[in-house]
């Protein structure tokens, strides 16, 4: 009994890292899921500000809302409580259905800078022959249907200037028709509403929230249970592919833990041991996740996915053991003789890891530490941990029938010791005659998020006349006012982009806040008084005008020359104003100008205007600089699993110290990996980042098959009794796996099949290398 | 008939005549009203007319004569296209508002939701001409003054965001044809438009 006890040191120490970890990971632990931790070290300017405005741009606040169903009527008095509650809900910054195309602060405004920012504003404007052409217009106004209206902003804008700033920003042109006083799509189905929220797009747990927000205030303010809400854009879809792979997740998971608890319990014939097996994996993920928090201070959410497929190999740590026990050994002592193998098999993966560790990629270096505590854990648990919290004598089935079977089995496989050789040489060559189509480039196709919502979304970001979420033209500059400078001077060829139909429209900041040096010269360009009262009576002296109507005009642009040049903070708390600032965007010492693009109809002729810029202005494909990230990532993490596999090779050498134990370990899993990439490619899926995770798992689970089929057996008992172990790993992760690769997730069914496959493939391999 | 007993009996015929006249013109005025005549202008095609059109403005020396074509048709299309002094085409449909000035190659667009007080103005005229009652009454409290042979719909505003702008206006005609547009505007300025020569 006091020997007993004495031992128990290990649990006490499990004990206290399992508490310190959880009590870490529960107080400590931030998840985050921000594309920037793909970022390598050295990242080109476009893909930094291509994840700053994936994480929080532009365009990936916005959320596209439709209400459909129910009578045109009910669709617009819907809109306009809903829009009204949306507002007073405290989540947007703005929502928008058409009902006001300005607010009246922001044509407050307008009003006060109109000289300032009418791009008009110049000094031949205000001579007597431009006076007196902007006084025929203004007759003309006057005359018109506008004119009753107008009327009153005459006297103090005879040539137009605040006209035009509302046109510009009155939604003409890109807005939504309008029914019943609100937005609705051309077709008349649908009101349509544009809302912003404060929460970034990245922080999906919030726009989770205002996502429920939104169904809740428009369950309430909807005034007829036929009315449907659409929600759409960018933080929406991230909601519902984390909501829908979270979900498939799950239920996949529970169905997988049932069959590999089924085939252990007959495997083992004991529930205790099965409630025992489940610890060191466990145990694995814990310290993972605690290791990656304490060395990174957050887990990315990929890690986290990737992590807990790598580590799915420690599930396979208790089998071997439990299946080498004999009839009334005790576990330590069954450890004893399978203790060199099984640490060989942990010391494996965690080399492997070691080379994604180390990567400074930090994406990937947290999958390596992950990946490498994990497994250690693991390993350390089944050790020490397993043989002095089991039972002293327990009952496990033999099953000494089924390991005759697999016994002849495997003797007949180990004819086929050439067939691994011919299929690695075999899959080797097809893979690189597909190498032009074996990767998967199009990131869309991985995303859950179905076509129909995408085709919708696009129907309503045209009608909305919303910006696209592709394309960003991006113009660097030294200073804010540099930037804003740049991107002013581009105006007259983006006016040439929109004439020719490439674009429907773009925005700038420099609409809303120009230039400091544009606006001092605007300011310039305004007349002295005297100069401009004398301009003025000549002019009007050519029209049936009054002389004295345009007092207010002479006072105001007298007004115009001394105000202090309109800051982005003149436009604080309005939507012109969020705009304005969302267009700027802080980069290293420097700014950034973009300018967003609306219903990008011509992808080829935007590159070619783009070339033809020649300034230091770059059109910014958000989408496509993700799909290079992402390949970028992937080609990563490929590198560093080579030179993993060197490491492998090493430890196994120095493991091993036997060169054809080393060859008979690494071929089958070798013609495993490869045969299963080029069935995959032959079944015409492209390879992405997901499959080459599962490869290493392959990998992993792989190697330890062959360590286990070639370590020396004392007997022919033992023997089987290996053969039967490896059989059991084999068989549960191949049902945990197979389940997955049923998901309607492409991301799961690309993990699902390719570990699947792998494992199958890898235990015939290594049964054909097993030492007889 | 009580007052028949009062009366001498050689006026009776004369009183016989005046009943009947009332008779007849009650029976012909039951018919005449604003649905009547919104429907006998909604059942014309779409048409074309001339028009002239005199405007009187306090920030002008001396009124300002045009003229020019107005276009019609159902259910939100309205075209006026000014030919003289200037040339200028304006153009709503629907909820959009163009403005070409052929001569400088200028052309607005303008949201009607951006001025109401505009969309007010211009149903005035579009609805009128299309015979659209719902649309006219939503901006408008409307009598309608004569017979019709002779009418005057008599338009005041009833959104108070157009009544800061427009008065009143008057159109007038005989059946389906209408003869005159006369806005006052708030303040005091005002136009006539004379219609003429319907040309479908």
């Amino acid at each position: 009994m006091s020997l007993r006890s004495g031992l128990r040191w290990p649990v006490m120490l499990w004990l206290a890292v399992l508490a310190g970890c959880l009590w870490w990971v529960t107080a400590h632990t931030r998840f985050n899921t921000d594309m920037a931790a793909f970022l390598p070290d050295s990242a080109a300017p476009a893909q930094q500000l291509m994840v700053d405005q994936l994480r929080d741009g532009v365009a990936s606040r916005l959320v596209l809302l439709a209400v459909e169903n129910g009578s045109a009527a009910e669709r617009a008095q819907t809109s306009r409580k809903l829009a009204q509650a949306l507002a007073a809900s405290g989540h947007f910054s703005y929502v928008r259905n058409g009902e006001q195309a300005l607010s009246p602060a922001e044509r407050e405004r307008l009003m006060q800078y109109r000289h300032l920012l009418s791009p008009a504003t110049a000094a031949a404007r205000f001579s007597a022959a431009g006076l007196e052409q902007s006084l025929q217009d203004s007759l003309q106004l006057l005359a018109s249907p506008a004119g009753a209206m107008v009327k009153q902003l005459l006297p103090g804008d005879p040539t137009g200037a605040m006209l035009s700033l509302l046109e510009d920003w009155g939604g003409a042109g890109s807005s939504p028709s309008l029914q019943h006083g609100v937005w609705f799509s051309n077709d008349g189905q649908r009101a349509l509403l544009l809302a912003q929220t404060h929460a970034p797009a990245f922080d999906i747990d919030a726009q989770q929230q205002v996502g429920d927000a939104i169904r809740q205030v428009f369950n309430a303010s909807r005034t007829s249970p036929e009315l449907q809400i659409i929600m759409s854009g960018p933080s929406v879809f991230a909601v519902a592919s984390r909501n829908l792979i979270h979900n498939d997740a799950w239920r996949l998971s529970l169905l997988a833990m049932f069959l590999v608890s089924l085939i252990l319990l007959l495997a083992y014939g004991s529930p205790r041991l099965l409630g025992l097996g489940i610890l060191p994996v466990a145990s694995g993920a814990l310290v993972g996740l605690a290791a990656v928090s304490l060395c990174y201070g957050s887990v990315h959410g990929i890690t986290l996915g990737f992590g807990a497929t790598l580590i799915g190999e420690a599930v396979d740590y208790p089998t071997y053991l439990f299946t080498q026990r004999t009839a009334g050994e005790s576990l330590r002592d069954t450890l004893k003789r399978i203790w060199p193998t099984l640490r060989l098999a942990v010391l494996t993966t965690v080399f492997g890891s070691l080379t994604m560790l180390l990567s400074g990629f930090s994406g990937l270096s947290q999958l390596g530490m992950f990946s490498l505590a994990g497994v250690l854990a693991a390993g350390l648990v089944t050790r020490f941990v397993l043989p002095e919290i089991a039972p002293g004598q327990f009952a496990l089935a033999s099953r000494t029938r089924t390991q005759a079977l697999l016994a002849r089995g495997a003797s007949m496989l180990s004819g086929l010791k050439w067939l691994p050789l011919l299929v690695l040489a075999a899959a080797a060559a097809y893979l690189a005659t597909q190498r032009q189509d074996l990767w998967e480039n199009e990131l869309s196709r991985l995303s859950p998020i179905p076509q129909q919502a995408l085709e919708l979304d696009r129907s309503l970001r045209e009608a909305l006349g919303a910006p696209d979420v592709r394309y960003l033209i991006a113009v660097p500059g030294a200073t804010r006012q540099a930037a804003l400078e740049q991107s002013e001077a581009l105006v007259p060829q983006l006016q040439a982009l929109v004439r020719q139909g490439i674009t429907a429209g773009y925005d700038l900041a420099a609409r809303i806040v120009p230039s400091a040096r544009t606006q001092a010269a605007r300011q310039a360009a305004l007349p002295e008084p005297e100069a401009l009262r004398r301009n003025l009576v000549l002019a009007v002296a050519k029209t049936p005008f009054k002389a004295e109507v345009f007092e207010p005009f002479l006072q105001q642009v007298e007004k115009s020359r001394h105000l202090p040049l309109l800051q982005a903070s003149d436009w604080q708390g309005t939507p012109l104003g969020g705009l304005a600032e969302g267009l700027m965007v802080r980069q290293g010492d420097g700014w950034v100008a973009l300018i967003s693009l609306r219903n990008v109809s011509d992808e080829a002729a935007l590159k070619t205007f783009m070339s033809g810029l020649g300034n230091d202005a770059f059109l910014l494909d958000i989408k496509g600089e993700s799909s290079r990230m992402i390949m970028q990532y992937r080609d990563q993490s490929l590198r560093y699993s080579l030179l993993g596999v060197l490491a492998i090779m090493l430890v196994l050498g120095i493991g091993l110290r036997n060169f054809r134990a080393v060859f008979a370990v690494l071929l089958p899993v070798a013609a495993a990996m490869l045969a299963t990439a080029a069935l995959l490619a032959g079944m015409g899926i492209r390879l992405s980042l997901f499959h080459i995770v599962s490869l290493l798992l392959v990998l992993g689970i792989g190697l330890n098959y062959g360590l286990f089929f070639n370590r020396p057996a004392l007997d022919e008992a033992e023997h089987r009794r290996t053969l039967f172990g490896v059989l059991v790993c084999a068989a549960s992760t191949v049902s945990a796996f197979g389940v997955l690769a049923f998901s309607a997730t492409p991301v799961l069914q690309a993990i699902g099949i390719t570990v699947a496959l792998g494992a199958i493939l890898s235990l015939l391999f290594a049964a054909m290398w097993a030492r007889s | 008939m009580i007052t028949g007993h009062l009366l001498p009996a050689r006026r009776l015929p004369h009183i016989a005549l005046a009943l009947l006249a009332a008779l007849w013109c009650g029976l012909v005025q039951a018919d005449w009203n604003t649905a009547a005549l919104m429907k006998i202008l909604a059942e014309r095609p779409a048409g074309q007319v001339r028009y002239s059109e005199t405007k009187h403005s306090a920030l002008l020396r001396e009124p300002l004569k045009m003229g020019g074509t107005l276009r019609y048709n159902k259910p939100a299309f309205l075209q006026k296209h000014v030919q003289t002094p200037f040339e200028e085409i304006l153009t709503v449909d629907g909820e959009r508002l163009t403005w070409e000035k052929p001569a400088a190659q200028k052309k607005h667009a303008l949201a009607l939701r951006d001025y109401p007080a505009i969309r007010g103005f211009i149903e005035s005229m579009r609805s009128t001409l299309n015979g659209d009652a719902k649309t006219l009454e939503r901006f408008y409290k409307i009598r309608l003054d004569g017979n019709e042979q002779q009418w005057t719909l008599v338009l005041l505003p009833s959104d108070i965001d157009m009544a800061q702008f427009i008065r009143v206006i008057r159109i007038s005609g005989s059946k389906a044809r209408i003869s005159t547009i006369e806005i006052e505007e708030a303040g005091g300025d005002r136009s006539l438009m004379t219609l003429s020569g319907e040309s479908p």
